[in-house]
């Protein structure tokens, strides 16, 4: 982690900003945020090709309260809730040559 | 002859497994169901040119053996030999798609654990072309240790290598692990986590080039799934299909129609009358045909959906309705069941297959039949012919479009309230996140639309063979027997079976405005609701082709019902579960009676209750 990054979840990046995932389903705060048991939810998330050290990208946002989002990770287009992209953490470079 | 070796498919959803199954077996292939459970089992053969048999097992896309879903337990359960009646499959093909390679290879790691003799098939390799993706597919065979054959499953000269090294290998692959039962435990997060890795490692070493496999989907989705134009694109795709649905269904339609028609007319006068002529002619022409009349609509329906689903639209479209489904407690993922089930409730209820979540299926099961399936449409035909005027109400918009119009959304309505109340009461649970795959958009493969529908097709009609034959001949008899007696003042139904079923409804049904004759013809109506149109006509004594019926009808009925009774005989077939096959269906999937009777008893109760309020309020105001 760098001086210049900046923590935050998959479900606060905007379109086509991108960012590295640091965690999965850890935090604590999961636990009260999302419906699913954590263990559950952490599974479900590395099915779809979530991994820690791995690049998101936000693709597109859902037509009703910008619900769900498109988010393209390990060369696949997954769709999620931002209730469940709550549970994945991020890190932004601020270095604009860094990406 | 018997097969020599049995292939399993194995493959996660959108790899080109089915393309690859369907032009690896053509049209040698069977549709069965798993003992014990609905899952259908596709098998097909594959003859070499030494007269050897393959079996070729299809088995549900997964995109790990955890088996989440019905469907994916299959799947696992048949690769490790863990399935009762099955034998363990000799050799397991493991389909990759090479477009997508970095998220499908942890699939063949998962498979790879269990030693099982396994050759991975690299599938859409033109794709990747196309898109300059290069992979070095001898470098995959060596760190998979497993013998990787490049194919193009939408060309069959594209499975020559595959044909060609199934046909000389095969013995050496089997020798290569041992195939049988075995135990299996789910991965833990952490297990999973090293196999992603591995998996990822793996990737960056033989894939020597990315390619841009999702430039064209990024620039279609930038349209489809815009906030702004996202929903109203996916409306106008709706309002297409149901543009084609009834016009393009029109002339087939007139021809089945003239066919059974001829049909009677050549038996009317080939045969003496007498209880064998009326059967053949009143009972299993005028009952099934009045069933197989709905084939072409139903052709057209599931082009379209597989269209969909093939070109990779289906996936926008539960992402478009996710929030709004949510808001009633389903997610995105039973759009496409209930989007079914506006052809019919049974393809609807058998594809809510793939939710995962058992109570979100259950959900989707239960609210099914309010979509209007088009076996109410001749009846909402007749009843609106008869007593909306042919108005316009301004803009070019009719009266009696508008009421046909309204009757479906009561219908989409009743099911986002009934889901709503259900997810708050008898299905409660956790609510369910929706992950889904958005896959990179690809043109649908004629071959594999053909095979999809030619299989709908024959479901239906194996419906129509079956359960429904077997009820005209039922209700046929019943409306026969006793005959009336001498002197007899009322048509002959009347004194029938039927007819005293018929009347002993009255009494439940004169609250709602239902004469003797419509209670008659709920009953038959319960086989299939068009049939109430033609046993509508046997009531009123009339006969001849379901079109003259249906015209004469419009008269009679005018004069004989009133208003408030219209609308609430409307109201009723908004929902009531007139349709024995619907009910079969859902005890096949739910595998519960207690659940069948559940939808029944609430659909009759909600039918009753619109009907009653209906009628109120329309005498009322009459």
């Amino acid at each position: 982690m760098t001086e210049t990054s900046q923590i935050m979840t998959l479900d606060q990046m905007k379109i086509g900003e991108k960012g590295r995932i640091t965690s999965i389903a850890q935090s604590d705060s999961v636990e009260e945020n999302v419906h699913l048991a954590r263990e559950e939810l952490e599974r479900r998330l590395l099915e779809a090709g979530f991994l820690e050290g791995e690049i998101v990208e936000v693709m597109h946002h859902g037509p009703v309260g910008r619900d769900p989002i498109a988010v393209m990770v390990n060369d696949t287009l997954i769709a999620l809730r931002r209730s469940e992209a709550e549970a994945v953490e991020i890190e932004i470079d601020d270095d604009p040559g860094a990406q | 002859m018997e097969a020599v070796n049995t292939l399993a498919l194995v493959g996660s959803p959108n790899c080109g497994k089915t393309a690859l199954f369907n032009a690896l077996t053509g049209n040698r292939q069977k549709v069965a169901n798993y003992p014990g459970v609905t899952v259908e089992r596709r098998s097909g053969r594959i003859v070499a040119d030494d007269g050897t048999v393959t079996e070729v097992v299809d088995l549900p896309g997964s995109y790990s053996l955890r088996g989440r879903s019905p469907d994916e337990e299959i799947t696992r359960d048949f690769v490790l030999g863990r399935f009762d009646g099955e034998k363990s499959p000799d050799v397991v093909l493991c389909v990759l798609d090479a477009t997508n390679l970095r998220s499908h290879l942890r699939l063949a790691l998962e498979l790879k654990r269990y030693d099982h003799p396994m050759i991975v098939v690299l599938n859409m390799m033109d794709l990747a072309g196309q898109h300059e993706i290069e992979i070095d597919h001898e470098a995959l065979s060596r760190q998979l240790d497993a013998p990787v054959v490049p194919t193009v499953a939408v060309r069959k000269s594209g499975l020559k290598d595959l044909v060609a090294f199934l046909a000389s290998d095969i013995a050496e692959v089997k020798a290569q692990g041992a195939s049988g039962t075995r135990d299996w435990q789910p991965l833990s997060p952490q297990e999973f986590r090293q196999l992603q890795k591995d998996a990822k490692r793996i990737a960056d070493t033989v894939i020597l080039k990315e390619g841009f496999a999702h430039r064209m989907t990024t620039r279609i989705d930038d349209v489809v799934l815009n906030p702004f134009f996202g929903l109203p694109i996916l409306l106008a795709v709706l309002f297409l299909i149901f543009q084609a649905v009834f016009t393009w269904a029109a002339t087939p339609m007139d021809w089945i129609d003239g066919t059974i028609v001829a049909g009677q007319i050549w038996l009317d006068g080939a045969l003496a009358d007498g209880a064998i002529k009326s059967l053949l002619i009143d009972g299993i022409l005028a009952g099934v045909g009045s069933v197989i009349i709905f084939l072409p609509q139903i052709i057209i329906l599931f082009a379209f959906i597989l269209a969909l689903e093939a070109s990779g639209y289906m996936s926008r479209a539960a992402f478009l309705m996710d929030k709004l489904m949510a808001g009633v407690g389903l997610n995105g993922r039973a759009f496409i069941p209930l989007l079914s089930s506006f052809a019919c409730a049974i393809p609807g209820i058998m594809a809510a297959r793939t939710i995962d979540n058992q109570r979100d299926r259950l959900t989707t099961i239960l609210i099914a039949p309010l979509m209007t399936c088009s076996a109410r449409l001749p009846v909402y035909t007749l009843i609106i012919a008869a007593f909306i005027p042919n108005t316009a109400v301004g803009m070019g918009i009719g009266l009696q479009g508008l009421v046909m119009f309204g009757l479906y959304v009561a219908g989409i309505v009743s099911a986002l309230i009934i889901a709503a109340i259900l997810k708050l009461t008898v299905t409660k649970g956790v609510a369910q996140p929706l992950i889904l795959e958005l896959p990179t958009y690809k043109v649908p493969i004629l071959r594999d639309l053909l095979i999809g529908v030619w299989e709908r097709a024959k479901i239906f009609l194996r419906r129509a063979g079956g359960i429904i034959l077997v009820a005209m001949i039922i209700l046929w008899l019943l409306a026969l027997y006793p005959n009336a007696p001498a002197g007899a003042t009322e048509p002959d139904i009347y004194y029938s079976f039927v007819g005293l079923i018929g009347r002993g409804l009255e009494f439940v049904f004169a609250p709602i405005g239902f004469t003797w004759e419509i209670c008659i013809a709920l009953v038959p109506g319960m086989a299939a609701r068009e049939v109430a149109v033609a046993a509508l006509g046997t009531v009123n004594a009339l006969s001849g082709s379901e079109d003259v019926i249906a015209e004469r009808l419009v008269d009679v009925l005018r004069s004989a019902w009133t208003l408030p009774t219209a609308l609430s005989f409307l109201a009723w077939y908004v929902f009531a579960p007139q349709c024995i096959s619907t009910l079969a269906a859902t005890k096949r999937e739910t595998n519960s009676w207690k659940w069948t009777g559940f939808m029944f008893g609430y659909l009759v109760g909600l039918a009753y209750l619109a009907s009653f309020i209906t009628y109120r309020i329309a005498l009322s105001f009459a």
